[in-house]
C-alpha cells in the first residue's frame, strides 16, 4: 500500500472521528424525529424512509408536521425546497473542491451534504496551507466523505430506533410541544444575523395572520412575505 | 401513497437542488445577494411553521402554557443551540405548569 493510499484512508478515518462528537447531540434528535412518525399519522415505512429520502432533521420534522396537518403534496415539496435553499449555498461554496472528483462521487457527496458535514469540511479547509494541490483536494474529499458518511449512518439508525421503538415514550410526551421546541431551536440556530432574525420575527407574525389560508399555504405565504419585506427594507434608497 | 409521494418528491427536489452546483463545476461562490436571501428563507419558513403550529393547537384559545414553554425553550436554545437540551427543558416546564394548574 503506497504512502498516498495510506494518507487517503487516514483522511476518511479522521473525518469519521471528527463527526462522532457531533453525533452525541444529533443521535438523540434522530430518535425524537423517528418517534414523531408514530404521532404524526404517517405510516412507519414512509416515516422512516424520510430519514433516507429527505435526510435532514428539519426537513423531516416539517414534512411530517405538514403531512399530519393535511397539507397537499405540492405545498410540502415547495416548503422543503425553500428550506433547502441554504444547502444549495453550501454545495455552491464547496463545489470548487470537488471539481476533479468522479461524477458518481459528486452524486454521493451532494446527497450526504447537510449542516454538520459542511461545518466539519469547512473547519478543516480553513487550516489548509496548499489549497491548489490535487493531492490535498483529494485528501479533503476523503475527509469530507468519512465525516458525512458517519453522520448519515448514525442518523438513519437513530431515526429507525425512534420510529420502531420510540412510540412507548412518544405516547407519553406532548408531541406538538416537542415539535414547537424543535422549531424554536432551528430558528435560533439559523437566525444569527440581524436580517435573519428580522425574517424569523416577521415570519412568525405573518404566520399567525396567514394561518387560516387553505391547503396549509399559510406558512409558505408568510415566509415569502417575510423575506420580501426584509429584502425591500434592506435594499435602501437607490 | 400521499406520504410516499410527498417524501419522495420533496427528497428528489432537494437532492437535485444540491447536486446541480457541483455538477456544473461552479468555480465561484454564490452571488452575494442570492446567498443573503438564502440565509433569510430557512428561519422565516421555520418561524412561520412555529406560528401555524401554535395557533392550530390552541383551538381558538390563547396558548399561554405553550408560550411560556417556548420562551423557556428560546432561552435554552440561545445558550446551548442543542435540540435535546431545549426539548428536555421545555417538556419539563410544560409538565411543571400542568402539575400546578
Amino acid at each position: 500500500v503506497s504512502t498516498t493510499e495510506q494518507a487517503q484512508a487516514s483522511a476518511a478515518r479522521q473525518g469519521a472521528r471528527t463527526a462522532l462528537p457531533y453525533m452525541l447531540a444529533l443521535a438523540p434528535y434522530g430518535v425524537i424525529v423517528g418517534a414523531l412518525v408514530d404521532q404524526s399519522h404517517v405510516a412507519r415505512a414512509p416515516g422512516w424512509a424520510s430519514a433516507v429520502l429527505l435526510y435532514g432533521g428539519s426537513a423531516q420534522v416539517i414534512a411530517l408536521q405538514l403531512l399530519g396537518s393535511g397539507a397537499t403534496v405540492a405545498v410540502i415539496i415547495a416548503t422543503i425546497a425553500l428550506l433547502n435553499v441554504r444547502l444549495v449555498a453550501y454545495s455552491t461554496a464547496i463545489a470548487p473542491r470537488w471539481r476533479n472528483a468522479p461524477r458518481w462521487w459528486i452524486a454521493l457527496a451532494s446527497y450526504v451534504l447537510i449542516d454538520p458535514a459542511y461545518v466539519i469540511a469547512e473547519q478543516r479547509w480553513e487550516t489548509e496551507t496548499d489549497p491548489t494541490s490535487h493531492e490535498r483536494l483529494a485528501w479533503h474529499r476523503r475527509y469530507y466523505m468519512g465525516a458525512a458518511a458517519t453522520i448519515w449512518a448514525i442518523w438513519v439508525a437513530a431515526c429507525g430506533i425512534g420510529t420502531f421503538a420510540g412510540s412507548t415514550f412518544a405516547s407519553a410526551i406532548p408531541v406538538s410541544v416537542v415539535v414547537q421546541l424543535m422549531f424554536v431551536t432551528m430558528t435560533v440556530t439559523l437566525a444569527r444575523q440581524s436580517t435573519s432574525i428580522q425574517a424569523a420575527v416577521l415570519g412568525f407574525g405573518f404566520g399567525i395572520v396567514a394561518n387560516p389560508l387553505p391547503e396549509q399555504l399559510g406558512p409558505l405565504v408568510a415566509a415569502g412575505a417575510a423575506v420580501a419585506v426584509v429584502c425591500i427594507v434592506h435594499r435602501g434608497p437607490r | 401513497m400521499t406520504a410516499w409521494l410527498a417524501i419522495g418528491g420533496a427528497g428528489l427536489v432537494a437532492y437535485v437542488m444540491q447536486l446541480v452546483p457541483p455538477l456544473l463545476h461552479t468555480r465561484h461562490d454564490m452571488p452575494a445577494q442570492i446567498a443573503e436571501v438564502s440565509r433569510l428563507v430557512a428561519p422565516a419558513v421555520i418561524a412561520a411553521l412555529l406560528a401555524s403550529s401554535l395557533v392550530t393547537n390552541a383551538h381558538g384559545g390563547f396558548p399561554a402554557r405553550n408560550i411560556a414553554v417556548l420562551i423557556v425553550g428560546m432561552v435554552v436554545a440561545r445558550r446551548t443551540r442543542s435540540i435535546p437540551y431545549t426539548v428536555a427543558s421545555g417538556v419539563l416546564v410544560y409538565a411543571a405548569i400542568g402539575a400546578f394548574l
